[in-house]
Order: C-alpha cells, then structure tokens, then sequence
C-alpha cells in the first residue's frame, strides 16, 4: 500500500486514439463506388436539365450558355403533334404491356403442371429473350416484307388478305406491338409461373376439397396471391415499353410518316438527327417525369399486393 | 351423411414406398371414429385417398354407396380440416369460412347466417375481418375447422385438428367437438397421433401402424384385448411391459419362466387353453404399469417377481417407479406415499387377470 501512489489519470487526448488513416478513411472507400455511379447518373441528368432550358443546338457555337427560360417546353406543348405523341406513346406500352400481361397469365397457367410438355416448353420460353431487340426486330421485318416475307402467305393460306404491316399507317402500331409481344410475354410468363409455383399446395388443395371451380379458385384465391407478380411484370414492361426504342427504330424509325413517333423516337429525332439537343430534352425529361410518377404508384401498390397476398 | 367403406384399399408412392397396404375399414353411418397411429403410419395417406387428394392405387372406396375412387374431391362432398390449417392467404377469415358456400353459390344471406352460427361455435366472431397471416396457430386452427363445418359433407374428417391448441382450448374443443358430432350425426374421422384425443371424442379408434390397420374396435376392446404386442404398446400411457418368457410344465402347473431366470409366475388359467393351442415356443409377457402392484406382504410366489429400483418418482396423485427385473427395466404405477430408493429390492405382483400374452415369433395376442 505504501508503494502505491493513487494519481488522477492524464485525460486522454483526441491525438492518443487517433486511428491509422486507412482506418479513418475506409467508410469513404466503402461508398467510393456508389459515389462515382452516383456521379456517372446525376451529371448528365442535371446536364440534361439544365440544357433544356437553353437553346443548345450543336452547330451553334456556346448556344448552350444561351439561357431561354422554358421556351422548349412551350413549343414542345404547343406542337401540333405533341398530342399524337403521347397518345402513341401511352398507346404502344398500353397495349403491350396488357397483351404480354394476358398471354403470359395464359402461358404460364398452361405451363405449370408436372407434364412432360411443360418440362420441355417452360425452357423454351427465354428463346425471345436471349436475341437482341434489334436483331429480333430486323428479322421480324423480313418476315414481313411484302414480296419474301413469310408472313403474308401465311395469311392467304387460312384465308386471310396480305398486309402492309409497317409500312402503312394503319397497321404499323399494331406490326411493332407485334414484335414487342413475340419478344417480352416469355417474360411475363416466366414471372408469372414462378410465382404459381412458389405458392404453397394446402390451400389449393383446400379448395378443391371444398368443391371450388377452377374459375372460382383462380378468381378468388390465385389472382390475388399473383397480385404483386403481376405488378412487377406491369413496373417493367411498363417503364419499358413507355421509352421503347430498338423495336420501333428498327422497323420504321418512327414512320410511315410520324406515325409511330413516341416521346423517345422524337426526343432522339430532334436532338441527335437534327442536332437540336435542348429542344428534344423536354420530351426525355416528361418521360422521366411520368415513369417516375406510374413506378412510384406501382411500387407503393406492389407492397399492398403482397401483404394481401401474405394474408396480412 | 353417409357409410364410408374401403374395401383393399392399396397406396404406393412413386418410387415403391407402400404407405397404406390392403386396408379394409367401414366407418358407419353417423360413427365418429378415429385414425390413431404413430407419424408415418398411413394415417394422413389414408385421410387424403379419402378426400380424393391422393389417388388410390389399389381397392374400392365407397362412400354411401357410391364407388368414389374416380371423383374429384369437389364431387365427393366431403370436408376436411387440415392439419397445415390450408388457409386462403388473401381473403379474410370470412371469406375463408364462407369460400366453400360461395363456391356452391349459396345465397348470401344463408352464408353470412351460416359463417356467423359456426363462428360463435368456434368462439372466433371477434376476428372475422382480419387475415390469416395476423392470426396465431389456434386461431387459424378453429378458423379451419370452421371451414369444413359449416359445410353440410356427407364426410367430415378431421386432420390432428387439435395439435396446435393450448391444453385449456384443447380440452375445451374435444367436447365441443364431442358435442357437435352428438349434434349433427355426421360421418366423422379424426387423425391424430394422440391416443388422448382419440379416446376422448371417438367412439370407435382404428390403429394403424407401417400402412396396415392393426385392430379396430371401442376404446374399452383395444385396451383389454390388443390384438399383437404394437396396439398393447401403443395404447395406454405409461405403456405396457413386456418380459421375454417361456412357457413350462412343471410337476402339474403351467409357468412362465422369464428368460433370463429372473422370475417364475403362474400361467393364469383363462389363458391356459388359448396359449396351448398356439404352441407358441416363447411369449413376451404383456403388463401394464397400473396392474403391477409393489407387495409388502409376500403372499403367492407364482405371481409375484422379483426387482431392484432404479428409480422412483412422486407425482402427487401417483408415483411411477421404474424397476429392473433381470436384464429388463419394468414401469409401475403406484400410490405416491411409497417410500423407495434406489437399489432396494422390492416385489411386484402381476395381477394374474390383467397379464396379456403374445407370441414372441408373431408379436400376436394369444
């Protein structure tokens, strides 16, 4: 006891606990990554934006320090095919999307069995998928082509008259829906069969045994618990479909016309072919405006789904 | 309401697993029986052939008169509450209830009148509107059970329905559904492992053990009179003894010397004549623990033998004592008062009227 001295400890200093720097800085080397994806997405999105209020054309010399207020989105409202725009746009992601939506609930009900044609059919399913849009697309339009394509005589032999598909007005919304169909219902499909088959067995096994209908079970108990499968499917060929490019460019680039020319087709019309960046912005930049919109609803709707299909 | 009868019935699983083998059992009109077996024995197969589940792979199945091995399941008009509860994830526990109504396009003033009724029934008015999955496990189990009884099936048949209920809603449900069955006259079949419930609520019990119907009969039949040495063990709780024995004459009398010498009893008369006619060479001596009695007094060394405690336990109302007799350990049931340790000898009278006998070769009552 004599030796030992009580001394009040010496308050530690922020210096004495100070951590080697690599230590220091790894939180920040953590993020790096997302940092710089971050960065790689805001830049041309801010960019973006800010040229849509100037009158940014590429032959114009420093036109993009030409500030015009909302001009261009003026002239994008007031245009005389601003209207067919949208109605072509929603039209086209309408359709498809509710076609692919339908066929793939279809299939996908066909296919989920324990049969031997499922086994083989169901890995078939991603054969559209795996061809790239364009290529698909291309292929497609040789298809129809008047005077090789197959499609046409395919027609005449189950009696039916030969079409102009793409090439006329009045069938080329329904040519490139067409193409769209063929290549994303495997999609909803394979959606839509695996959520039929990560259901559980009991309750459907219940409702046999309680004398259900197969029309009754499938309205009242696997529609709802397909529910947030379906929504999924409708956030992505949506969202998709909304700023469709490959199919429509490759068939037609737009035409006959401005028959099939969409938000996306003019916005890249007017601001690539043409050169006038700020004045084809707007119509990116509305897109953006109403996929944010539709997917923020469908997320939010998608999470009430599945609680109710859980059985909360 | 209806006869139920299975005449052969076979089940084999792709990949040859024999679940039910040659399975004949008639379930009479109005009868509540019960399926009682340990897990695996066929029990749940047999429920699902019944249902229309499961397919029959051999033998008729009738139900009436009806020959139903080909029907759908919504053509057989039976009811079953699963043991899984199998309930509707998205709909409510309304909806749950009423979808077999709904499906039969009942009108829907008779739904809501027959949801309501067998929800009071159920005690589970209260949470009619909420959704399955906020439910706990003996409310999703009474909701099950709700929805196969407010069906009108000539079949009603009831998979463990009471394993996830707490022992006071258990008790409680055994006589409701006691009570109900009295009620509505129903063909009923109960599934459960637990003999407990089975004696409780059925008036018939059918055991089956590795796929084969073992012995049918009233409680009272399969307890006194087991057929082979599984239903004696299956049926009564602490289960019965079993010691190895051989039947000998000796100077005039017939014994049972067990066969590691440790003990000599008498053959009790009743069973004099049935154990000769079977010629059986060795027998497993079958007692339960309530008719092994510890003996202060020796009073007739031919029915009584010999153990050492290995240990005994107070319970209140019974003590339990496990004693070793030569290389075999027996259980007795006994007044709680006893005062016994460990290692002290003591003598155990097997009431002579109460021994069962089996045939050590067959494991068959004799």
């Amino acid at each position: 006891m004599s030796e030992q001295v009580m001394k009040t400890p010496t308050p530690v200093k922020d210096e004495d606990i100070r951590l080697p720097w690599l230590v220091r800085a790894r939180p920040y080397l953590i993020i790096l990554p997302a940092m710089l994806l971050l960065i790689g997405i805001l830049y041309p999105f801010v960019v973006g934006v800010y040229y849509s209020f100037t009158a940014f054309n590429f032959k114009v010399p420093d036109s993009q320090f030409n500030f015009v207020g909302l001009r261009n989105y003026v002239r994008m409202f007031t245009d005389e095919d601003f209207l067919y725009s949208t109605y072509i746009t929603l039209a086209y992601a309408v359709i498809t999307t509710g076609v692919e939506l339908f066929l793939g609930l279809i299939v996908a009900m066909l296919l989920n069995r324990d049969s031997r044609v499922a086994k083989i059919l169901t890995p078939m399913l991603i054969f559209p998928m795996i061809i790239a849009p364009v290529i698909g697309t291309l292929v497609w339009k040789m298809m129809m082509q008047p005077s090789v394509g197959i499609l046409n005589p395919i027609l005449n032999f189950v009696g039916l008259p030969s079409l102009e598909w793409a090439a006329v007005p009045q069938t080329a919304l329904f040519s490139v829906t067409l193409v769209d169909i063929w290549m994303f219902t495997p999609f909803a499909a394979m959606m839509i069969l695996a959520g039929l088959r990560s259901f559980p067995n009991a309750p459907f096994e219940a409702a046999r045994v309680d004398g259900a209908s197969f029309w009754f079970t499938f309205r009242n108990l696997t529609l709802p618990m397909l529910t947030p499968f379906i929504i999924i499917i409708i956030v992505f060929r949506f969202m998709d479909s909304l700023k469709m490019f490959d199919i429509i460019f490759a068939m037609t680039e737009g035409g006959p016309g401005n028959t099939l020319m969409t938000y996306q087709l003019t916005a890249y019309r007017t601001s690539i072919q043409f050169q006038r960046m700020s004045a084809g912005l707007p119509y990116a930049i509305l897109l953006y405006i109403i996929i944010y919109i539709v997917s923020m609803y469908l997320i939010k709707a998608w999470g009430r789904a599945q609680r109710r299909a859980a059985g909360y | 309401m209806a006869e139920l009868r299975l005449e052969h019935i076979y089940k084999t699983y792709k990949g040859g697993v024999e679940a039910v083998k040659d399975l004949n059992l008639t379930v009479r009109d109005g009868e509540f029986l019960a399926l009682l077996g340990p897990s695996g024995c066929g029990k749940t197969s047999t429920l699902r052939m019944i249902v229309g589940l499961e397919e029959i792979t051999r033998g008729e199945m009738y139900i009436g008169n009806r020959l139903v091995n080909k029907l759908e399941p919504n053509q057989r008009n039976v009811a079953l509450a699963f043991e899984t509860y199998a309930l509707y994830p998205p709909l409510s526990v309304f909806d749950n209830i009423a979808f077999c109504l709904r499906a039969r396009s009942v009108p829907k003033p008779e739904i809501s009148q027959r949801v309501k009724q067998v929800a009071d029934m159920l005690d589970i008015t209260d949470i009619l509107d909420r959704k399955p999955a906020e439910l706990g496990g003996g409310q999703k189990q009474r909701i099950s059970l709700a929805r196969a009884l407010v069906r009108d099936p000539d079949v009603f048949l009831m998979d463990e329905p009471l394993s996830h209920l707490d022992a006071a809603q258990r008790s409680h449900m055994r006589v409701e559904l006691k009570r109900l069955h009295a009620q509505t006259g129903r063909t009923t079949i109960l599934v459960t492992h637990d003999q407990l419930e089975a004696v409780a609520m059925a008036q018939r019990i059918a055991v089956m053990n590795f796929g084969v119907l073992q012995q049918v009969g009233t409680f009272d039949e399969i307890y006194n009179r087991p057929v082979n040495e599984f239903v004696a063990g299956f049926i009564g709780e602490p289960p019965m003894n079993f010691l190895p024995a051989t039947p000998v004459r000796e100077d005039g009398t017939f014994l049972l010397v067990a066969a590691d010498n440790s003990f000599r009893i008498r053959v009790p008369e009743s069973l004099h004549e049935r154990l000769e006619r079977s010629g059986a060479k060795k027998v497993d001596v079958g007692i339960r623990p309530i008719h092994l009695e510890v003996v202060d007094q020796p009073a007739d060394a031919l029915e009584e033998i010999d153990a050492t405690v290995a240990t005994f336990e107070s319970l209140g109302e019974e003590g339990q004592l496990a004693a070793v007799v030569g290389t075999q350990t027996v259980l007795a049931v006994t007044s709680p008062l006893l005062r016994l340790d460990r290692s002290d000898a003591v003598k155990l009278r097997l009431r002579p009227d109460r021994i069962h006998l089996f045939d050590a070769a067959t494991q068959a009552a004799i």
